[in-house]
């Protein structure tokens, strides 16, 4: 992985100074989750007094948080939570903004800002939806403007969904957490009541099985962690040739290892037959193997084109039909059932040179989580993909300096993303407590200023 | 067939793609290349921190510093370090020596669970120094005083320097492998037309179990390497023809054994694993097939009574009438192509109503092998053979093809250096 | 018999000098006529071969892999050299009608009567007999017989008799007898048969027999001396041919016989194609010959109990 030696100098004391005085991007070193680590330092406060948020306010509080509603002017403050979740009219969002507004020079590093609101989309009523689709704008500028590593994000919810769901209280609680470090400017749509909050939330993923595909290195190998981490026991995936270097993060991870090549016709029976023998259940499947030909469209052959949309999303489709097909990867338990994870990017959302491939299969998958969904809603199970920015991975570290240097900061939090960050945002859309959560494709990009 | 307390489970495999010696594994280790089939087997069974009954393993070829090889290697895999280890050695035979005591003390009792397997290095082959220089440097070692030290060191001439490479030369009769199974060849009449064509066979089918990707859960790449590089997939008889003989070539015009219908030299590394039914299901691990029976045969070939590599048709007489069995009776043959001509040479033997009947003393011939099980998925012309590997190879690709055979059976046969040979039956499941 | 000479054990070394001046005065003495010939043998007291010896020789055949060091019975060749300076006394006597230098051997039969082990005293006869006219020269051979230390060999004779050898050997150039053209057959057509061996000797197994046996002959030792001498090089000696023929062979409790008989000398270093072959009565057939040219050089027999 290339070392981001500018983020490390940045933040020593000196580099410090020099980079403010020089007017050079300044970036954090961002605050990211350790199991046993507190959940966040510092008081947490909620702003809206609607009924909902006096439920939300009993999750914070069971989680231990200092939870306020007011603080003093020199206090400083970890998170605000602003409730936006009664607006009926635009006029409505100017006192819970300027409250929020009144408390940003107050923030600690890496702080957060949740907005929490109704989805838009659902609303037929001109004011009222222009009132919800303004906290996007006003969710998303304020990412822009956070600093020292500080995020801001929202939780969109459903008409139907109580804010107290324990999808609403996952969201709320991944996006204060470290595990969201390089989630910016980003909305979490909650559309069910479905889901549960885990006993433990250091192992939200205990007893669970979890498939991860090209888990032999980067992204795939930190996600394969990642969800051991989080309890779950792991079959990871990759092709023959990956062969020693999958057996390596097997071992690491105390999983089991299945060289297969998943544009098989029959990968998705054998991912099945695996997990059955091994597990006799399989909860999770996270689609991370992909690869990319890169040639610009005019040069494109047929083997770069056909190779990509192959790997990246015509074998996802074919896997997902065989996973849905099961009787072992379709059974709800309690209110939870089957989950699918996969890897977009934000090349398929923006597109990128020389990517046109890469770009449709990302921009497919995106289209395939979305069209799934309800199949995987219907029991409880949920299917959404993950869109990673500028991650510094072995594939970044070979772009040339210049243009890595410049990808790593055009984004709000002025760094490149880790294979861990992707990891956690693929393990908290793994667990039960995001079974409210589908369809969606959440971005892992630091707000970055490319694509929507 | 005879009853034993309890199966002996073959449950998986793993090797490393196996390489022509002083190619891509010329800098790895017999260590190296054993530690890591044993992770590879390790992470496809999910046994970190497992604590096995027992992981036997050897190399033909071996350091003397690795005098606790497998134990070494075990000890840097994830399996629980209180696993014993110990090595086995027993020339070709070595790897399905060491699969079938293990299962041998499961069907006993004694272990629940055990990886049996093998390593061989060429081109890390301990080179030693020669007898006269190591006895006066032991002398040395013993001395008293200094001047004795000085006089016995003294005696080291120029000569004694030249390092002494291992031949695959028998010791008894300074022939090496090849020159034998040439006398051996030419005594069965085995025609050079039928070795290429065996050749020609282990390539393809090595090639099209490639394809099949039925290797892909038997072989983890190692060193960059993630098939057998010895393989030609575009291996044909009129390619082979062309070659000139390199064994027995003083048998003038009945010289036959080429490059091509005998095995290279390789480096490579496998391991089986093997446990109780219990233990299998308490692991949850699949169950491809049963190591039911072996058999140990040695001939006289010093001089020249019986071929040096003929030793399996004598362990597969004893074991088959043991067994109550027949040819007939099995599903798919596995006979190691130490040379094309092993196999050609061994078949003819059981199909021989003379040799049957006189040299093994059964009432008829064991009869003909059907070509169209004989080595479906390739084997060592195309695989190569690092000598202590084989085994582990042959053992976990035939419980692969007879998985889901429930009672179908599979023959092995293996040949080794000092006129060895080992035979098994596997027994799908 | 005639009463032995009673000697000690021979000096190779001295004997070697002295045959080196014999080999001048024998040119100046022999003028063809057959002088009297040596009728007393010799007799010697050997110590014993040591283990040292017995461990030179295992490492020199490569018997490492055939005896082991549990072998307890000397090999009948380590017996040979044990007697071989006896023999080398015998022959650089001044009444030996033969110079030492120029010497052929032609064959050697053997009977190892019983076993003897490392470090066991033995006494050594040696005699000379049957001359005879060779086509090339004189022939003749030389007994060796070896009895236990202490007993009084002209009592108890062929009894305690533990080895018997009798080598012959030619005395290149030196006719003892009228020349006789005719003695020589037409040469015997060969034809190999399927090797069971392949001897590969280095450059050096010349120098290494000797150190162990003494035979310091030049002809064994260096390529040079090899030509001077008449030969392509140094050659490999006899006996070192007859050990490998036996390594492995010989029972541990004696009792067997065997014989060698030397055709084309080996050439060092070289490759040697064998053949073992079963005969009757317990009876084993050899042969050596060169894989390159065809050419034998030795065939030889061994008899078991």
């Amino acid at each position: 992985m290339a070392q981001d030696t500018y983020t490390e100098f940045a933040t020593t004391g000196v580099g410090k100074k020099l980079t403010k005085a020089l007017g050079l991007p300044q970036p954090a070193k961002l605050r990211r989750y350790r199991p046993g680590a507190p959940l966040i330092h510092g008081p947490v406060v909620l702003i809206g007094s609607t009924e909902a948020s006096d439920a939300l306010a009993r999750h914070l509080l069971s989680w231990g948080l200092d939870v306020r509603r007011h603080v003093g002017p020199k206090e400083q403050v970890a998170a605000v939570v602003a409730m936006f979740d009664a607006v009926s009219t635009p006029a409505d969002l100017s006192e819970t903004v300027l409250a929020v507004g009144g408390l940003l020079k107050q923030l600690k590093s890496c702080a957060r800002v949740v907005t929490v609101f109704r989805d838009p989309a659902q609303s037929q009523l001109p004011a009222e939806r222009a009132a919800r689709k303004g906290v996007e704008g006003l969710t998303r500028s304020l990412a822009h403007e956070m600093r020292a590593g500080g995020t801001a994000n929202g939780v969109m919810l459903d008409a139907g969904v109580d804010v107290a769901a324990p999808s609403a209280a996952g969201a709320l609680r991944f996006l204060l957490s470290g595990r969201s470090a390089f989630v910016s400017g980003q909305f979490i749509t909650v559309g069910s009541d479905h889901g549960m909050l885990p006993t433990d939330w250091e192992a939200p993923l205990q007893g669970q099985t979890a498939v991860v595909t090209g888990a032999a290195r980067g992204i795939g190998a930190a996600i394969a962690r990642t969800l051991h981490r989080d309890g779950a026991q792991v079959i990871l995936v990759d092709v023959p040739a990956a062969g020693e270097q999958l057996a390596e993060v097997t071992n690491e991870v105390g999983g089991t290892a299945l060289q297969l090549d998943i544009t098989r016709d029959d990968a998705g029976e054998r991912i099945l037959q695996h997990a059955q023998q091994y597990y006799g259940r399989l909860d999770i499947v996270v689609h991370n193997a992909g690869i990319t030909r890169d040639k610009l469209l005019a040069n494109m052959d047929a083997a770069r084109w056909d190779s990509v949309i192959a790997v990246n999303i015509e074998s996802q489709l074919r896997m997902n039909r065989a996973l849905l097909d099961s009787e072992l990867f379709s059974r709800p338990e309690g209110r939870v059932g089957p989950r699918i994870v996969s890897l977009a990017s934000t090349s398929g959302i923006a597109g990128n040179r020389g990517q046109s491939n890469y770009a449709a299969s990302k921009a497919g998958v995106i289209g395939m989580v979305a069209a799934s969904s309800a199949e995987l809603q219907a029991r409880h199970g949920t299917i959404n993909a993950v869109a990673p920015g500028f991650i510094e991975t072995e594939m970044t570290a070979k772009m040339p300096f210049a243009t890595r240097e410049v990808a790593r900061r055009l984004n709000s939090l002025s760094q490149g993303g880790r294979p861990e960050d992707v990891a956690e945002t693929v393990a908290y859309l793994a667990s039960p407590a995001a079974a409210g959560t589908s369809g969606m494709t959440l971005r892992v990009c630091g707000q970055n200023l490319v694509g929507a | 067939m005879a009853a034993t307390p309890r199966d002996a489970v073959i449950i998986g495999g793993n090797r490393i793609p196996f390489a022509r010696a002083h190619g891509a594994y010329a800098n790895a280790s017999n260590q190296d290349m054993l530690t890591s089939a044993l992770k590879g087997l390790v992470a496809r069974f999910g046994l970190q921190g497992e604590q096995l009954g027992a992981v036997a393993a050897g190399a033909v070829l071996k350091h003397s510093k690795n005098f606790n090889l497998v134990r070494e290697s075990a000890l840097g895999t994830p399996l629980d370090p209180r696993t014993p280890a110990y090595d086995v050695q027993m020339a070709c035979a070595t790897g399905t020596e060491a699969i079938g005591s293990l299962a041998n003390k499961i069907k006993l009792g004694q272990v629940d669970s055990a990886i049996g397997g093998g390593v061989d290095s060429i081109s890390d082959a301990p080179i030693v120094v020669s007898d006269a220089l190591r006895a006066i440097l032991m002398e040395a070692t013993r001395a008293k005083s200094t001047g004795q030290r000085l006089r016995a060191l003294a005696k080291i001439r120029p000569g004694h320097l030249a390092p002494r490479a291992p031949g695959t030369g028998e010791p008894r009769t300074g022939l090496s492998m090849g020159e034998h199974m040439a006398i051996t060849a030419d005594k069965w009449g085995i025609t050079r037309q039928e070795q290429d064509e065996l050749a020609v066979a282990s390539h393809r089918n090595l090639a099209a179990a490639y394809q099949d990707g039925f290797f892909d859960d038997l072989i983890s790449p190692f060193n960059g390497l993630s098939a057998d590089n010895n393989m030609r997939a575009d291996s044909s008889l009129e390619k082979l023809t062309k070659l000139s003989p390199v064994f027995g070539k003083d048998l003038g015009a009945n010289a036959t054994m080429t490059a091509a219908n005998s095995t290279p030299l390789t480096d490579g590394a496998s391991a089986v694993l093997l446990g109780s039914e219990e233990w299998a299901d308490a692991h949850d691990l699949p169950k491809l097939a049963n190591f039911v029976d072996y058999e140990h045969s040695a001939v006289d070939f010093v001089d020249g009574a019986e071929g040096l590599l003929m030793a399996p048709t004598y362990a597969a007489a004893r074991m088959l009438q043991r067994n109550g069995l027949t040819f007939e009776d099995f599903e798919y043959f596995e006979i190691h192509e130490a040379f094309a001509s092993t196999v050609l040479a061994q078949m003819k033997a059981w199909e021989s109503e003379d040799f049957c009947r006189t040299t093994l003393g059964l009432d008829r011939p064991l009869g003909s092998i059907d070509r169209s099980r004989l080595n479906v998925n390739g084997s060592s012309l195309a695989a190569g053979h690092p000598f202590a590997a084989t085994g582990g190879r042959i053992v976990a690709t035939l419980a692969k093809l007879l998985h889901g055979k429930p009672g179908k059976l599979g023959f092995i046969s293996v040949c080794a250096a000092g006129g060895q040979g080992i035979t098994a039956i596997i027994e799908g499941r | 018999m005639n009463d032995p000479i009673p000697i000690p054990l021979p000096k190779l070394g001295r004997l070697y000098r002295k045959a080196a001046l014999n080999a001048v005065r024998s040119r100046l003495s022999s003028g063809g006529s057959l002088k009297a010939l040596p009728d007393r043998p010799l007799l010697t007291e050997h110590p014993g071969i040591t283990e040292e010896q017995a461990e030179q020789y295992r490492l020199l055949l490569e018997g490492e892999p055939f005896d082991g060091t549990h072998r307890q019975a000397l090999p009948s060749v380590l017996l040979h050299i044990a007697g071989f300076p006896v023999q080398m006394a015998l022959l650089s006597r001044s009444d030996f009608p033969l110079p030492l230098v120029g010497m052929v051997h032609l064959s050697n039969q053997v009977t190892h009567h019983h076993p003897v082990p490392a470090r066991t005293p033995v006494q050594i006869l040696a005699r000379v007999e049957n001359f005879a006219p060779h086509r090339r020269g004189t022939q003749v051979d030389l007994v060796l017989e070896m009895y236990p230390a202490g007993i009084d060999i002209q009592q108890t004779g062929s009894a305690d008799l533990l080895y018997t050898s009798t080598s012959c050997y030619l005395g290149l150039g030196t006719y003892l007898y009228a020349k006789t053209e005719s003695t020589s057959g037409p040469r015997e057509e060969f034809t190999p048969p399927q090797k069971t061996g392949l001897w590969t000797l280095g450059a050096d197994v010349g120098r290494r027999y000797a150190s162990i046996s003494g035979d310091f002959n030049p002809l064994h030792l260096s390529g040079l001396a090899g030509k001077a001498l008449g030969q392509k090089g140094a050659i490999v000696h006899g006996m070192y041919l007859a050990a490998r023929m036996l390594e492995g062979r010989e029972p541990e409790g004696a009792g067997h016989r065997w014989s060698i008989s030397f055709e084309a000398p080996v050439t060092l270093p070289g490759k040697v194609a064998f053949c073992a072959a079963p005969g009757v009565n317990k009876t084993q057939h050899f042969v050596g010959w060169n894989p390159r040219t065809g050419r034998r050089h030795f065939t030889g027999e061994l008899n078991i109990p």
